[in-house]
């Protein structure tokens, strides 16, 4: 078991080098809800995330408990009724970005994208297509996106007492930075 | 009598108040006054969730742990200060994620055998935990 294991995670390591992927483990995922009772927000800066520069290849995964709010009943709430997160710890996309040149990644410069691919939230799996900014600069990439995500979309369900207090649309913006 | 009774109408209402004070607004729980509910090691920490990630998840998340392990990396970004657990060899550790002003990163330095207190928020290519204190000998 121990070794099957170890090889899989060799494997998997030589993998990552040889296809020269960028791996990010600090991305910040952050997001808001807009209502005139109430704004939310909650930052997770933990963020691990993939690139394949050779073939726009894209993949985000993030812990629902590594959200946090500004209140930690908020926090809790989030946790135990909505994402259920001891049941769905995590949330993911696997995606790639579509208009691109692997060429772009070597020059400095802006790049609208787009990506699409499958967004896993809540044990639940939508395709979705959104709009981003690549940023090369000095060997760095920055990646950015901003979207919308609907919760009834991924059965999360909001109880009526206070589901005038939550967004029917939540914001999500998106921020890693690849270093090559 | 009417004085008696305003006194006791104030404080109450002090009280209750306090109360939902207390409730609405708990910012920031201060881990480091909370005792540690389970002590290990960070590489014993990660080969559990490494091996059977379901079960790891169902004995750590939202414990508070304390864990004992060599600092790999120190990395401060935005607000996070980042102490990274993991043995050189080793292919995944214990990533420990401080609020600023809850650890002095010039008192500690890589190689050194540290123990931080944190909540378990989970695994993705390392253990994650969040809101860590230093714990001193």
């Amino acid at each position: 078991m121990k070794n099957n294991v170890i090889i899989l995670i060799l494997l998997f390591t030589f993998q990552l080098v040889s296809a020269q992927k960028l791996i990010c483990k600090d991305g910040h995922i952050w997001f808001y809800s807009h209502t005139p009772i109430e704004d939310i927000e909650a930052h997770n800066r933990q963020v691990v995330a993939v690139l394949d520069p050779s073939t726009g290849e894209l993949l985000f995964t993030l812990l629902i408990k590594s959200f946090e709010f500004k209140k930690e009943l908020m926090q809790e709430h989030f946790n135990e009724n909505y994402m259920e997160s001891d049941e769905y710890p995590k949330a993911g996309f696997k995606g790639t970005i579509e208009n691109f040149d692997p060429g772009d990644f070597k020059a400095d410069g802006k790049h609208e994208v787009n990506v699409s691919g499958e967004l896993t939230i809540h044990g639940v799996t939508k395709h979705v297509s959104v709009t981003g900014a690549l940023e090369i600069e000095g060997g760095t990439i920055k990646a950015k996106s901003d979207f919308v995500v609907k919760p009834s979309d991924y059965d999360i369900s909001i109880p009526d007492l206070v589901k005038d207090n939550i967004a029917k649309e939540i914001e999500v913006h998106v921020e890693v930075l690849f270093k090559q | 009598m009417k004085k008696l009774s305003a006194i006791f109408i104030t404080t109450a209402l002090l009280v209750f108040a306090g109360g939902c004070l207390n409730v609405f607004r708990k910012t920031d729980p201060d881990v480091s006054k909370k005792s540690a509910e389970i002590r290990i090691g960070a590489r014993e920490l990660t080969e559990n969730f490494m091996f059977d990630e379901d079960s790891a998840n169902s004995r750590y998340l939202d414990k508070i742990i304390l864990v004992e392990g060599v600092v790999n990396s120190i990395a401060t970004k935005e607000e996070v200060i980042t102490v990274y657990l993991k043995n050189e060899e080793d292919i995944s550790g214990v990533q420990c994620n401080f609020n600023p002003g809850s650890i002095d990163i010039n008192s500690i330095s890589n190689g050194q055998q540290i123990k931080v207190k944190g909540v378990c928020s989970g695994f993705l290519l390392d253990v994650v935990l969040n809101r860590c204190t230093l714990e001193k000998e």
